[in-house]
This record gives structure tokens, C-alpha cells and sequence, in this order.
């Protein structure tokens, strides 16, 4: 057991300043949110009003092209993060070092690149006459359209977009979970005469059950969370909203801050259970 | 098979790196080879000119040497103030300012909490250590606007205290920190002690250097975090001699563009993406190892 006298005061010392952090840029948000979901401002007075900004949410018909595209964006980008790098991860986990290295590298280099920078390359060749996209569909006979003024290829391309940027991390933790199991494993069944295939999917694939649970709920999140990319490509326009940049959207360019904080707490229940399931299935997949 | 598999490692490598060999392309060719159907891989005419008129872009007035309506590049040269006010070099300057406090704070706080947290044991460690790290799930993505309202009323709002303080407390960073600290033999802490050391004495000259990769995994967050940030900045600091770099450079393309009608100055904004890359890429290439190390640890385990 730690702790001579005095240690006590230390401790206060020790966690006063992240202590005060906390109160400031995480309780107070977290009370304002509450606080303002339940009232209407418009900056001179402030009316208390119940719970109709969340009945709002629930009858307001845009919200639910909100709610289309957000799931839209969550399960396109969810399939494809959580499987690609799966196979990745599968192909080059008994490549030599270097070769993993490589494709760790290859995979990051669009996440540490902002989504931001991503959107001022993709701004041209998402161009609906001089594009590169517009030139590659030419080539296979698909007419031009505004791509980014119709809803569903505004919708395809951010998606495709915010895959690029985050494929990284998935592989990444695909690979050291891989790296973490027993290699006694591998060399009794390879005794056993399993070929190298059978090997990746009878053995190493379903130990990577939990794994591919993380990166399905941190990928899900991703694609509800897409913001900056849908502001600089779309402005929000054209349906393509997802939940958090409506929140944003609704909060600071058109100041209806109670309904915004209304739907901030929707949101926070949603990641909550999302996080608590995935709990449960994990506590299911170990018994 | 074991070509095949080769080859869809390698290919993938034209699939994730294209945009940005594209971003490079266009940005040191002229206007007429970044629009020509059908496009050519390599540029036309190689020029410069696209990141001159960036890096021309004065602070304050218009003074600008560029006009968008004929797209034309006046005679920079004779624009004395150009190296004197450039609005580019503020910006880096700004950034790195941010950082440097902004990653100072985080150090502090991180360490000492995840000292306490690591070392210590108390009663109700276990739910003062969620309260501590659920900020990882209230992310500032679900609270921007009660974020916004709350740095507003504590009139942080276009400072730069707007952009150190409400993130400097990570709390992935206090997770990491206390694992690591765990894995320190808690003997050296009671050497130290019975040496008469203080505890500030022992986090600072014996804790922090054996938590030196912990460290290191946040600042390389905290750097990212800067660079990469876009609309918190922008909304934090409207003033243009304030903002970061990543903010400032797209908001000058955001001003081109609604200067010349709503028509996108292509070549401007593949200039300002290699600016806004190279930095980005130098703590990628110099840090790499800390930032996968830091996803690793933030994400496995959470």
C-alpha cells in the first residue's frame, strides 16, 4: 500500500489542475448541454420549454434525411474499414518485416493527412467538367453530373473519402492483435498439416473477433462524426448531413442552440449505447 | 499466391497515395494544364507560380498581387512588404505557438494526474479514474455547440486561450500516462522518497524520464492535433492575424473563391494543401513511431 502521511494533500495537489480542466471543458459543456436542450434562447431572453426541441427532432422531417444519410455514411464506411484492412492485415501479417511495415505506412499516410487537405484535392477532381472523375466516367460512358451538388454521389464520394482517411487504424490494431497471439499455435497446426489458408481462417480469423468489434464501433462512429469534410465539399447542402454536422450546423451557423443541444444529447445516449453493446457482446464472446 | 499477395499490397499503394501525387501535380502547373481534358499525368508547364501567390498573401489590406477575376499574377516584386507582413510565416508562427504552450500544459497535466493515478492507491480510485478519462467519450465532436457556448461565456472566444486550453487536458493522454507509470517498478519511487525527495521532485527528475515514449505519444497527439484542426480554430479565432495555418490558408481560398464568383482557384488550393501537408508529414515521418504507438495505445485498449 502507497501512502505515507501527508500524501493525502499531495494527492489534491497532484490532481487539482486536470481536476479543474475537467470541471471547466467537460462538466460545464456537459451541464450546458442538458441545460440548454430543454430551452429557448435567442441571446435577449430564455424561456424554459420542456422537452419540444427533442419532440422537434423526432417529427421534423429533415431530420430525417439527417438520419438516412448519417446512416448511409455509417454503414458504407463501416463495411469497408472493417474489412479491408482485415484482409490486409490477413495478407501481410507473415510477410517479411519490411513489407509490414510498408503497408502500416501506406495505410496512415492518408489518416495523418487532414481530411481538410483531402477535400482541396478532392474539390478538383470532384470538378463536374475538368475532373479526374468526370474523365474516368466518361471513359466508361457515364454522362457528368454536379457530383457534388446530388445528393446520392455527394453522399458516395465524402464516404469514399472519409474511408481513405481513416483505414490506418484499423489495420493497425488488426496487425498487433495478430502479433499478440501464440505462435505455438501456428507451428502445432501447421504439424497438423493445415495449409497456410486454412490456417488465416480457421485460427487467426476467429481470434480476431474483438478486434473487429473495436473497429466496427470506432469506424460507426466515424461515419456519424464526418464534418469537416461534408462543410468544405457540400456546405451541408443537398441532404448530405450527417448527425454531427447537423448539431453544428444547427448550433452555431443557424444559433438555434437549444435545438442543437437537444440533439447533442440524443447523440451522446447513442454513442453510450453503442459503447455499453459492445461491452456486452464482448463479456458473450469470452464465455 | 504469393505474388498475388505482393501485388495487392503494392497496388494499394496507387489507390491510398494517388490524391496526393495529384495534389503535387496540379500545384506546380499552370491553369491551363490543370484543366485540360482529358489531364495528363505530369504537369504541362511547370511554374511556381501558384505557391507565389500564397506565400505573397500580405496580413491586413488587400496587397495582394493576385486577381482572381483575370487570374493573373501582378509583379509580386514590387511589393516591398511582402516578406515583411506575410500573412503565411504569421501563421506558422501562431501555430507553433500554440503548440508549444499547448503541449507544455498537456505534459503538465497529463503527468500528474496519470502520477496520481499510477502510483497512488486511495478510495474510489477506480471511479475518480472514469471521471477522469470519460472525456474520451463526450468527445468535443457530440458537444461543439455547448462547447462553443461555454468558451464564449468564459470570453475565450478570439485568444488563443480558445485553442490551448479547452483540449489541452487529454484525456486518452492521462490513460496512456497511467499505464505507463504502472509498468515502473514503484521501488524507485521509494528510493527516491527515502532519499528525502519530494513528489514534484520525483515526477519531474526520475517519473518523466522513464515515461519518456509516454510523453512522446502526446505531444505527436498534440502536434497532429493543432495542425490537423480546422473548424474549432476557426471558430475560436476569427481575427486573421490570430488564426493557425491550416485556418488561415483555407480561409484565403474560401475568400478567392467567393472573390471570383463561387469558382474554385484550383491551383491555389493544391498549393495550400502541399503547405498544409508538409508539416504534417515532417511529425509523421520524424514521429512515426510515437504515432502509431499512441493510436495503438488509445485505441486497443479503450
Amino acid at each position: 500500500m502507497k501512502g505515507v502521511k501527508g500524501q493525502r494533500l499531495m494527492l489534491v495537489l497532484l490532481l487539482f489542475p486536470s481536476a479543474v480542466f475537467i470541471i471547466l471543458f467537460t462538466g460545464l459543456p456537459f451541464i450546458f448541454m442538458l441545460e440548454k436542450s430543454l430551452v429557448a434562447t435567442d441571446y435577449i431572453s430564455t424561456q424554459f420549454v420542456g422537452l419540444k426541441h427533442y419532440f422537434d427532432t423526432f417529427t421534423d422531417p429533415d431530420y430525417l434525411d439527417v438520419f438516412v444519410s448519417s446512416m448511409i455514411y455509417a454503414v458504407t464506411v463501416c463495411s469497408v474499414t472493417t474489412i479491408v484492412p482485415l484482409l490486409f492485415a490477413l495478407l501481410a501479417y507473415d510477410c517479411p518485416k519490411w513489407v509490414q511495415s510498408y503497408a502500416k505506412f501506406i495505410f496512415f499516410v492518408p489518416s495523418f493527412t487532414s481530411g481538410v487537405i483531402m477535400t482541396l484535392i478532392y474539390r478538383w477532381i470532384f470538378q463536374p467538367r475538368i475532373g479526374l472523375i468526370t474523365y474516368l466516367t466518361g471513359l466508361v460512358g457515364i454522362p457528368p453530373v454536379m457530383w457534388m451538388a446530388n445528393r446520392w454521389t455527394a453522399i458516395g464520394g465524402i464516404a469514399g473519402m472519409t474511408i481513405s482517411g481513416i483505414m490506418g487504424v484499423p489495420l493497425l490494431i488488426y496487425m498487433s492483435s495478430i502479433l499478440s497471439i501464440n505462435p505455438e499455435l501456428f507451428d502445432v497446426a501447421r504439424m497438423d498439416g493445415a495449409t497456410q489458408f486454412q490456417i488465416k481462417t480457421k485460427i487467426v480469423l476467429p481470434l480476431l473477433g474483438p478486434s473487429v468489434l473495436l473497429v466496427i464501433l470506432i469506424t460507426m462512429m466515424s461515419g456519424f462524426f464526418i464534418m469537416e469534410t461534408i462543410l468544405l465539399m457540400t456546405g451541408g447542402g443537398y441532404d448530405t448531413q450527417t448527425f454531427i454536422f447537423n448539431i453544428f450546423d444547427q448550433g452555431i451557423n443557424q444559433s438555434k442552440i437549444g435545438l442543437a443541444s437537444a440533439r447533442s444529447v440524443i447523440m451522446f445516449f447513442v454513442i453510450l449505447t453503442m459503447v455499453l453493446v459492445k461491452r456486452r457482446l464482448e463479456k458473450r464472446g469470452k464465455e | 499466391m504469393k505474388a498475388l499477395k505482393y501485388i495487392a499490397i503494392f497496388g494499394f499503394t496507387f489507390i491510398l497515395l494517388f490524391p496526393l501525387y495529384w495534389m503535387f501535380r496540379g500545384s506546380v502547373d499552370e491553369i491551363a494544364g490543370v484543366m485540360r481534358v482529358p489531364p495528363t499525368l505530369l504537369p504541362m508547364n511547370w511554374t511556381l507560380d501558384n505557391y507565389r501567390v500564397l506565400l505573397s498573401k500580405n496580413l491586413g489590406g488587400g496587397g495582394y498581387g493576385y486577381n482572381p477575376a483575370t487570374d493573373d499574377i501582378q509583379d509580386i516584386a514590387e511589393n516591398t512588404q511582402v516578406y515583411e507582413k506575410s500573412a503565411i510565416l504569421r501563421w506558422t508562427l501562431n501555430t507553433g505557438g500554440i503548440f508549444t504552450l499547448k503541449a507544455a500544459l498537456a505534459v503538465f497535466l497529463v503527468a500528474t494526474a496519470g502520477y496520481a493515478f499510477g502510483v497512488y492507491r486511495f478510495k474510489g480510485k477506480n471511479t475518480l479514474f472514469l471521471v477522469f478519462i470519460i472525456g474520451i467519450v463526450i468527445g468535443p465532436g457530440i458537444t461543439i455547440v455547448p462547447y462553443f457556448v461555454t468558451c464564449e461565456r468564459l470570453g475565450l472566444r478570439g485568444n488563443w486561450l480558445g485553442v490551448i486550453l479547452p483540449f489541452a487536458y487529454t484525456p486518452v493522454g492521462v490513460y496512456i500516462f497511467r499505464n505507463y507509470v504502472e509498468t515502473i517498478s514503484f521501488e524507485i519511487v521509494d528510493a527516491a522518497r527515502i532519499d528525502g525527495a519530494g513528489e514534484f521532485r520525483i515526477l519531474r527528475q526520475v517519473i518523466l524520464p522513464l515515461c519518456r515514449p509516454a510523453v512522446g505519444v502526446l505531444v505527436v497527439l498534440v502536434a497532429l492535433g493543432t495542425l490537423q484542426d480546422y473548424i474549432w480554430s476557426l471558430l475560436m479565432l476569427p481575427t486573421t492575424e490570430k488564426q493557425t495555418l491550416m485556418v488561415g490558408v483555407i480561409q484565403e481560398i474560401l475568400r478567392v473563391q467567393a472573390l471570383s464568383g463561387g469558382l474554385n482557384p484550383i491551383g491555389m488550393s493544391l498549393a495550400g494543401g502541399v503547405i498544409l501537408f508538409i508539416p504534417l508529414f515532417l511529425v509523421f515521418i520524424f514521429c512515426q513511431r510515437y504515432f502509431i504507438k499512441g493510436l495503438a495505445l488509445g485505441g486497443v485498449k479503450e
